[in-house]
């Protein structure tokens, strides 16, 4: 096990900014997974998370407690996934038709949407149930270990988790439900 | 016996093996009489799979290499925000230092205990001062003022520096994350010219404002004396009442003297709720005092010197302090 969160953070403060890495390489997959469930365009998942681990970074001096670190990170994830959205709102005030020829101009390929259910179903999970989630799985942290950062028993981590899968599958089979009724419609 | 939902509930320390014997004793005894939770169980096991498969999928550390580059470019500083707080600190050190010497007129008018010091006494004993030194909360924020040719400087929040001289018309921030010194242009005045400089006076500067508000008290201000003690040390306390929103009554400054060698020590702020850190830091505290020097340039606040300067496009027609001259100019004069 290398350092903990809190050894890296002080690291970082102290003028150490590489120990940065240790925290992005255990953290990105449960960002990741937690803004491809919110951001649909495919483009801009990776951006966003870049960007939330550099916004990270540089409010390290205001966080409280370095254990929430993950915690955190997400809400800071937040702000950007809104200010993202935002901005999409704003260009989509655009004229269709400018934006089409602006794309023609810059050459670039029209943004694919995105579809991940799972993700889409753990990103709306209610906020605790969500950060057990993606901590254990996306984290890759043990179950005593998820406690120990949230806070939390043991027991009351294992509980969670056990209600969170199960509002996991039920999201995940009205979705399929609804997709089977779609394509019935269609036939 | 346990139900259903107890169960269901230690579905997921029982697939981890962290239940003791008895509970997972209980738990195998649930499963093998109740169908719903053996399905429960099954499912269970089906979303932790496709959650350990998702996973896999995102693959190991893609972003940790841009991150590192991104953090190790220097960040752009919105160096406007810079400006406006140090124009802030720069108005509160002024008022600050203006606090200084009502304290010296308070405190003489009020203490002075029958002696006949005037006003005139107290212009006498800061004539000689060149320099005030404002330490706010501990030395977070610190700004020293040069009473005979106007230079501020001082050393803000995330040690951001800035360094004013207006007689030079030359204004330089800094902020270490961007270790670039920013100067603003100098000041476009509507003539084109840029007229003379003339400091005001340790009179003009510090007390004009504050003799004009005892003679003419506005907006219901009232002043208390009190007798006080810091560290052991006897000083007198002014509290500068005045009323709230709601309309009561309430200190709003408090700022202590000397009265052996009658001049200001401290001074308590109350800061407005936008301004606080946090809920309960009702006070910013800023200690007083005079040195004979101070920063002669940026360098002296701790500024590298190869700092590189930039020139910023922050547009100013006409600079504060002329402003701030007009407006506090007796009529007449």
């Amino acid at each position: 096990m290398g350092p903990t969160d809190k050894e890296c953070i002080e690291g970082c403060l102290s003028g150490y900014p590489e120990q940065y890495r240790v925290l992005v390489e255990r953290y990105e997959a449960g960002l990741v997974a937690y803004v491809t469930g919110r951001v649909k365009d495919r483009a801009c998942i990776e951006e966003t998370a870049q960007e939330t681990l550099v916004r990270a970074y540089f409010a390290l001096p205001r966080l409280k407690n370095p254990d929430a670190f993950f915690v955190w990170m997400l809400r800071i994830a937040d702000h950007v996934i809104q200010e993202h959205r935002r901005a999409q709102g704003r260009r989509a005030k655009l004229d269709q038709a400018t934006r089409q020829m602006a794309q023609q101009m810059a050459g670039s390929a029209p943004r694919h949407e995105a579809s991940h259910p799972l993700r889409e179903a753990v990103a709306g999970l209610p906020e605790g149930y969500r950060q057990v989630v993606l901590l254990r799985h996306y984290g890759e942290l043990s179950c005593a270990e998820v406690a120990r950062r949230l806070g939390k028993p043991l027991g009351t981590v294992t509980k969670m988790l056990s209600r969170a899968y199960a509002m996991l599958r039920e999201v995940l089979q009205d979705q399929s439900t609804v997709r089977r009724g779609e394509r019935t419609k269609v036939q | 016996m346990m139900n259903c939902i107890e169960c269901q509930d230690q579905l997921v320390a029982y697939a981890e093996n962290l239940l003791n014997e008895q509970h997972r004793q209980e738990v195998d005894a649930h499963l093998a009489r109740c169908m719903a939770c053996r399905n429960e169980k099954e499912q269970m096991a089906q979303v932790r799979q496709w959650l350990v498969e998702d996973c896999q999928s995102i693959g190991p550390a893609s972003l940790a290499d841009r991150v590192m580059q991104a953090i190790a470019r220097p960040q752009p500083v919105n160096m406007n925000r810079v400006v406006v707080r140090w124009r802030q600190i720069r108005w509160r050190a002024a008022a600050a230092a203006a606090m200084v010497l009502l304290a010296c007129v308070l405190g003489l008018l009020l203490v002075g205990s029958g002696s006949s010091i005037t006003l005139a006494d107290v212009q006498a004993a800061i004539a000689d001062k060149t320099w005030v030194h404002i330490s706010y909360d501990g030395g977070q924020r610190e700004v020293w003022v040069c009473l005979t040719d106007g230079r501020l400087c001082g050393r803000g929040e995330g040690s951001a520096v800035a360094y004013i001289d207006e007689a030079a018309n030359v204004r330089r921030w800094y902020h270490p994350r961007t270790g670039v010194i920013v100067e603003d242009p100098p000041t476009v005045y509507p003539d084109g010219k840029v007229p003379a400089w003339k400091p005001l006076t340790p009179w003009e500067y510090l007390v004009q404002g504050y003799e004009a508000k005892m003679q003419n008290p506005v907006g219901g201000v009232t002043v208390e004396k009190h007798e006080d003690k810091i560290d052991g040390k006897a000083l007198v306390r002014f509290d500068l009442y005045a009323k709230d929103a709601t309309g009561k009554r309430i200190v709003y400054k408090r700022l202590w003297a000397d009265p052996a060698t009658r001049m200001p020590v401290r001074m308590t702020a109350r800061l407005q709720p936008e301004e606080r850190k946090s809920p309960d830091q009702e006070w910013t505290v800023a200690v007083y005092d005079f040195p004979q020097t101070g920063p002669s340039s940026i360098y002296d606040l701790g500024v590298p010197r190869d700092a590189k300067i930039v020139k910023s496009d922050v547009k100013q027609t006409k600079p504060d302090a002329l402003r701030g001259r007009e407006t506090t100019q007796p009529a007449g004069k």
